[in-house]
């Protein structure tokens, strides 16, 4: 039996128990673990130690538990709402103003934490309570907060690129910076979008009476809201950009920042730490347990020369080697519908990646491609983490199924997979700022 | 019998409870440490030679002694596309049925940590960089971390397959 068969028999049995529901990191290591077992004999094992010691070797996984704990604190801190009720003095008079100003403050949020979640909470909790009163349509509403939501895996700091660029061994910094145009991109897209809506059939979004707009003094007042997070971001992005403190450093000023804003903002409760602590426990130590197992799973894979086989059946895409990357996306888009974000990214990038850099493509602006296509993975129907977290954040009486969810979400589908045909055809859109700001690359 | 396994399982799950919520405070330590450290090398251009180490200690500590509390929490993911339709009887029985996969996993991290971590201490294995401190008793930890949820697996086993017999849950 050739080694390419053996490996599809494991691939296919890794997806056939993915499907019993088992833990995935589990059936990943579980499948790889039987595989080495009968193909190597309990020498091959010794992978397990080796492949787990290799991890824990890692020293920049330090800053992940560090950003999902800013991200839990950010989330319950209260800036979310403070920097919204400036959004809206300020947009509220355009037609479509306040999901405008949505997408903003999503952006912002994102720019606070490294998870995707938090911008999804605040604005499912804070924004959409107040756009559904001043008669905003929900058919566009309840789809944007999930999709602009998950900005946050492009906009550093960004914990599924640091992932990405430990697989890959490339530069966080880089990746980080590659993701901040994509993201302004992708910010920008939606703003046109609603803008263009709004004007078309003002119903969608009316702007403020003119007897509720806010006066200029007020406008200025409220945008001290900003001013925290402003602080925050330049601690934790300025100085790594700037070179001065590490990453890991950086995740622990995040942290403590977010902390600190807590305090300020009055939120700081002993439940409070508990909850946060509790969280990250569960975040990290599920992340860690699937990377331990994935890297096993996928050095298996390699001693297989699976990599060969893959690399045979991608070839049978029609136009060269952007057909290849076009293929790639294409399978991380209906793996997306039944996968989550990190295990898809642990079991399918360490596959490609070798490929990827053999064509010679540079890996920073696949990792951006790879994060766009998360993003769209994070709200495609059936199956959308964040379609689930909005679900379980929109208000009761609203009457909001999650079947109108589904509907809303398509348009914002359509647009980010437009903006990842547009960094697919101009990769300078991701690669421009890194050489910019590291010249020797 | 029952009693016994009921009282197995409640066991187990009351330590990895005691022990997952110690653990969580740990979090804070480390980005304090990380904290006090940026201050030091970039204002005052002191960093410390230990804190490489020191650091990833306790985040490997963190990681290994949280994996059953997480484990018993059911924080690890599953593909949930079907399961979360299903029975809770069902679902019980395909865990059941997947267990020997998931056992054979952690059944041979465990054998190979310990052969590893075993030899380690004999040989009295030490960081190549820093400040060259002994490696055994972190993966001994890791050691501990791996029987943690290997008990806890077991003891989601025997629930499941009183569930899958009885229609009943253990208690």
């Amino acid at each position: 039996m050739s080694y390419g068969i053996i490996a599809g028999i494991m691939f296919a049995g890794m997806v056939g128990l993915l499907f019993t529901g088992q833990r995935l990191f589990l059936v990943i290591g579980g499948v790889a673990a039987i595989a080495t077992a009968t193909l190597w004999g309990t020498g091959g094992l010794d992978m397990l130690a080796f492949g787990s010691y290799n991890v824990i070797g890692w020293w920049t996984l330090l800053a992940i538990p560090q950003f999902i704990i800013m991200g839990q604190l950010i989330a319950r801190s209260g800036v979310g709402e403070k920097l919204y009720h400036a959004l809206h003095l300020w947009m509220g008079r355009v037609n479509g103003g306040l999901a405008m100003g949505t997408v903003g403050l999503v952006a912002l949020i994102s720019a606070m934490s490294g998870l995707s979640f938090a911008a999804t909470v605040i604005a499912g909790t804070v924004a959409l309570p107040s756009m559904l009163k001043r008669k905003y349509d929900k058919s566009m509403v309840v789809g944007l907060i999930p999709a602009c939501g998950s900005l946050g895996f492009l906009i550093p700091p960004s914990v599924v690129l640091i992932i990405y660029g430990m697989i890959a061994r490339v530069s966080i910094g880089h990746l980080w910076i590659a993701g901040i145009i994509p993201g302004i991109l992708l910010a920008g897209m939606y703003i046109i979008y609603i803008g263009i809506r709004c004007r078309i059939q003002p119903h969608l979004g009316p702007a403020l009476p003119p007897e509720m707009r806010a006066s200029w003094g007020e406008k200025f007042r409220a945008l001290g809201a900003g001013i925290a997070p402003i602080v925050l971001i330049f601690l934790v992005l300025g100085l790594l950009f700037m070179g001065v403190s590490s990453l890991i450093e950086c995740a622990a000023i995040g942290a403590v920042g977010a902390l600190v804003i807590t305090a300020i903002e009055r939120r700081l409760t002993f439940n409070l730490l508990k909850t946060v602590m509790d969280e990250s426990l569960k975040s990290t130590v599920m992340i860690m347990w699937l990377f331990m197992a994935a890297l096993f799973f996928s050095s298996v894979f390699d001693g297989l020369g699976a990599a060969r086989s893959i690399e045979n059946l991608l070839r049978l895409a029609p136009g060269g080697d952007l057909g290849i990357i076009i293929a790639m996306q294409l399978s991380f888009f209906l793996l997306g519908m039944v996968m989550d974000d990190t295990a898809m990214l642990l079991i399918v990038a360490p596959l490609y990646i070798p490929l990827v850099a053999k064509m010679g493509f540079p890996l920073v602006w696949y990792g951006i491609l790879y994060t766009l296509n998360c993003q769209m993975a994070f709200v495609t129907p059936p199956f959308g983490w964040n379609l689930f977290i909005m679900k379980s954040v929109v208000p009761k009486d609203s009457g909001i199924t999650l079947a109108d969810i589904y509907k809303s979400v398509i348009p914002y589908v359509g647009i980010q997979a437009a903006c990842l045909g547009i960094v697919i055809a101009f990769p300078q859109i991701a690669l421009w700022l890194p050489s910019i700001i590291f010249p020797s690359g | 019998m029952k009693k016994a396994l009921l009282s197995y399982v409640n066991a187990i799950g009351w330590f990895n409870e005691r022990l997952g919520k110690g653990a969580g405070y740990v979090i804070w330590g480390l980005a304090g440490l990380m904290f006090y450290e940026a201050i030091c090398r970039s204002a005052f251009n002191a960093p410390h030679l230990w804190l490489p180490e020191i650091t990833q200690y306790i985040f490997w500590g963190y990681v290994f002694l949280g994996g059953g509390y997480v484990f018993l929490h059911e924080g690890h993911i599953r593909m949930d596309a079907l399961y979360s339709r299903w029975s809770p009887r069902r679902r019980a029985i395909v865990d059941v049925a997947t267990f020997s996969v998931a056992a054979f996993y952690l059944g041979g991290l465990l054998w190979k940590f310990s052969y590893y971590t075993a030899i380690s201490i004999m040989a009295g294995e030490r960081q190549a960089c820093g400040i060259h401190t002994y490696v055994g008793p972190i993966k001994a930890i890791m050691v501990l971390g791996i029987i943690l949820v290997l008990l806890e697996a077991v003891a989601f086993f025997i629930k499941d397959v009183h569930l899958a017999i009885s229609g009943k849950v253990l208690e």
